[in-house]
């Protein structure tokens, strides 16, 4: 658990937001490709890899391996103090090749190159998504 | 026609002005019409970056202040420190076609008057709000740590080579007048800084101010008739990464690196010259790791070799390269590489007193804007 993780809302104005946080809702990681090309697209733009306007959301199974990480110590978001020191990391998901998803990291001593698997945890009053080290 | 860079200025640079950003960006433009020995009335293009300056100083309200009796030319180009270095090109592109003679490039920040600061901007955009912000994925420097460890695991990274970039700015920063770092960094003060964000240390970011910074260009001949010695744009050039500015610091296809490859190769082309040639080089450097990448994307340094160049070759006073022979980002002041391009200009009319890189002919520019980024080659009049 990182005490004081969940602070800080997501911010659902695009259809992006709300698709990918009620997924996390309902338990699930969705991630979205451009239905064009089958493009990963993180982020999204709204009008789609293709600017055709489509995407195609898959669930992932929450798997993959640390591509960088860093721990941030410096209150940068004053609404997250309590949870420094944070690690937040870029990850490889497997099954979405080239595209890196931006995650906070529940290990003790992270590297590069370690597998991690998402968690859904109950931070603030909210549904997060945390990664730990794979079994 | 090539055009030239005449007259150059900045505003009192202090952590906090007390006064508008208005007021800060006319005492730069004020000082830059008085150092090319021009008067306002002879300005009749002006060229500013995209991001910010069109809505806290923008062109209507700047010639209005300056009584611009006709505007003929106007232009925005690019993103932020990106726009700043690589204004010339547009300059360029209207004095060569006759929109314009006389072009004004200006910029001013005032971050003491920022809510949330150097970091808001990214705050506003919906993406970063949705999907990095909650996780604390936030502020430039958490950005720019993640891409120095992953140069670490790549190619090894120590303390001392950030310590070396940091060390030389404060060097340089010592000898130049109203800088805002001017205090010498050892390498034991380095390590006595807190770290920000692994392995980023206070120290390694840039600074926070109040400043304004402006530049004139016309054409070469007309150049060569004003009282200063010319100091012409040998090549200019503005690349971007392949994503959008939301995606840059977590889907950059070249994630440990800049487009600073990319631009350099075009502006260093133009000039007709090559990195060896480059006497002095004033790099965006908004934390230490970026000067290293940029080393190693402009070919100053080999892939990889970028942190070891910093601490063997040397980028202070005295090094293999100088490097942000003002201070730089670090430690001169934070007006988005504005401050590296009037360094270089001086540089190349010897005005730098003990500061002067003896023999300075060429000099590389370099401004970085997500995703964009410029490169800038400036030369004697030879």
């Amino acid at each position: 658990m990182i005490n004081g993780l969940g602070a800080v809302a997501p911010t659902l104005d695009a259809q992006a937001a709300r698709v990918f946080w009620q997924g996390i809702n309902d338990g699930k990681l969705l991630l979205p490709r451009c239905a064009g090309c089958g493009r990963w697209q993180w982020y999204p733009v709204e009008s789609g890899a293709c600017h055709d306007g489509e995407l195609d959301w898959q669930e992932l199974p929450g798997t993959g391996v640390v591509f960088t990480f860093t721990v941030v110590r410096h209150p940068f978001l004053p609404e997250l103090s309590a949870a420094l020191p944070l690690t937040v990391a870029l990850l490889q998901l497997d099954g979405t090749e080239q595209m890196r998803f931006v995650a906070v990291l529940d290990v003790p001593a992270p590297s590069i190159g370690m597998r991690v698997a998402m968690q859904i945890q109950q931070l603030g009053g909210r549904q997060m998504p945390v990664f730990v080290e794979a079994g | 026609m090539s055009v030239a860079v005449v007259g150059v200025g900045e505003s009192d640079i202090s952590r906090a002005a007390g006064k508008p950003l208005g007021a800060l960006v006319r005492q730069a433009i004020d000082r830059a019409l008085d150092d090319a020995g021009l008067s306002a009335a002879q300005v009749d293009g002006l060229v500013i970056e995209g991001m910010g300056t069109a809505r806290h100083t923008p062109t209507d309200e700047v010639a209005a202040s300056l009584r611009l009796a006709s505007r003929p030319f106007s232009a925005q180009v690019s993103i932020a420190g990106a726009g700043l270095v690589g204004a010339p090109e547009i300059a360029r592109a209207a004095i060569e076609s006759g929109l314009a003679s006389v072009v004004l490039v200006y910029f001013g920040i005032q971050l003491s008057a920022t809510k949330g600061g150097a970091y808001a901007v990214h705050a506003e955009d919906p993406m970063k709000a949705a999907f990095e912000l909650p996780f604390g994925f936030y502020g430039q420097a958490v950005y720019f740590a993640a891409v120095a460890q992953r140069y670490a695991f790549e190619h090894g990274l120590r303390p001392e080579q950030l310590a070396a970039v940091a060390g030389a700015a404060r060097q340089h920063a010592a000898r130049t007048p109203g800088a805002l770092r001017q205090q010498l960094l050892p390498l034991e003060d380095y390590l006595a800084s807190p770290l920000v964000a692994d392995p980023l240390r206070k120290v390694d970011c840039c600074l926070s101010n109040d400043a304004a910074v402006a530049y004139i260009i016309t054409s070469a001949e007309r150049a060569r008739d004003l009282a200063k010695a010319p100091v012409l744009v040998g090549g200019v050039a503005i690349s971007g990464a392949p994503v959008t500015s939301a995606q840059y610091f977590t889907q950059n296809p070249r994630y440990v690196g800049t487009p600073a490859r990319e631009s350099s190769r075009i502006a260093l082309g133009q000039a007709g010259v090559t990195p060896a040639d480059v006497d002095i080089a004033e790099l965006y450097d908004c934390f230490t790791i970026t000067t290293i990448l940029q080393l190693e994307d402009i070919g100053f340094a080999g892939p990889g070799e970028g942190a070891d160049f910093v601490l063997d070759q040397g980028i202070g006073p005295g090094g293999a390269l100088p490097v942000n022979t003002h201070g730089g980002l670090l430690a001169h002041s934070y007006t988005l590489a504005g401050n590296h391009v009037a360094e270089a200009v001086r540089q190349l009319r010897g005005e730098r007193g003990d500061a002067q890189v003896q023999g300075a002919e060429v000099a590389l520019v370099t401004g970085l804007g997500i995703p964009d980024h410029a490169s800038l080659v400036l030369t004697v009049d030879r």
